[in-house]
């Protein structure tokens, strides 16, 4: 079934159609929140709260951008929506530990990530780098992992973040000087 | 300082060649078992919604409880002696006739 035919079946609530489509975006979504969210358990959820929303909301889906391009939109939406409240969290986290209160969970979260994915020669210095990514503002960090570890092209993550080329070009360029920066001090830090 | 970059660049290109992480295979029924259960929240109250109507609900009960205490406050100064006071409290009783 092609994708207009998707959404067409989507819109009568046939679960064929939401089989299917969740078929072909799983994984899709997953990497993406996995990216960004760095937490296998995270981007679960993530994963489950967008095709949630795909099936209430695709009624609502007009077509003014391709079906793609709404799926990745409502992944980075919800991803970032957690990354917020992750940092509300720390933050509050930060105020109970000066009065002598350890949150055991946000220790943990400083653990280094390893994506499945990457190779096994690269797997140390990715997780440095992923480390370096997390400290990146998050629209540079969105546009870089949308472009490294998800693979899409500058004009596809301009759609999304429903910016123009450039501004994703610039936002690449700015988040590769961060990050060289980032690992810089690291390394400096870190040599031995 | 040269090795120092190598090693940046190494890590920059880190992710080259990754493969897209795949979700388990029993998320699918994960979705649909949400699906099926009752809304989180019910229809229609948004969040901005319901800290509106709490934020609403809290300032008109202190406007009351304000405008309570103001009074009561406006009634001692009014009364000349405690006899005033004395008769809001024995109010109910009828007068004796000695």
């Amino acid at each position: 079934m092609d994708l207009p035919g998707i959404v067409i079946k989507l819109r009568e609530g046939d679960e064929q159609a939401f089989r299917e489509l969740f078929n072909q975006y799983r994984d899709r979504v997953f990497n993406t929140a996995l990216g960004l969210l760095q937490q296998h358990e995270n981007a679960e959820d993530t994963t489950q709260e967008v095709f949630i929303e795909i099936h209430r909301s695709v009624a609502n889906f007009r077509g003014e951008c391709g079906l793609s391009t709404w799926i990745y939109r409502i992944t980075v939406s919800k991803s970032l929506e957690l990354i917020r409240s992750g940092r509300r969290k720390k933050r509050y986290a930060t105020v109970l530990s000066l009065f002598g209160y350890e949150d055991r969970l946000h220790l943990a979260a400083e653990a280094p990530f390893y994506h499945p994915g990457v190779r096994l020669e690269n797997k140390e210095r990715a997780a440095i780098l992923f480390k370096a990514i997390e400290k990146l503002p998050l629209n540079q960090r969105t546009a870089f992992i949308l472009h490294k570890v998800e693979g899409l092209s500058h004009p596809e993550i301009a759609a999304i973040l429903s910016t123009t080329v450039s501004a994703v070009e610039s936002l690449m360029v700015r988040a590769r000087k961060n990050l060289r920066n980032l690992l810089s001090d690291y390394y400096e830090k870190n040599e031995k | 300082m040269k090795t120092n970059k190598t090693v940046i660049d190494q890590t920059l290109e880190s992710l080259d060649g990754i493969d897209r992480a795949t979700a388990d295979a029993d998320l699918y029924f994960r979705v649909q078992a949400r699906l099926a259960g009752a809304p989180r929240r019910p229809a229609g109250i948004t969040r901005p919604l319901y800290w509106s109507v709490a934020a609403g609900l809290t300032l008109l009960i202190g406007m009351n409880f304000f405008a309570a205490f103001t009074h009561y406050e406006d009634q001692i100064k009014s009364s000349s002696s405690s006899s005033a006071m004395a008769t809001d409290y024995f109010s109910y009783l009828e007068p004796i006739n000695l």
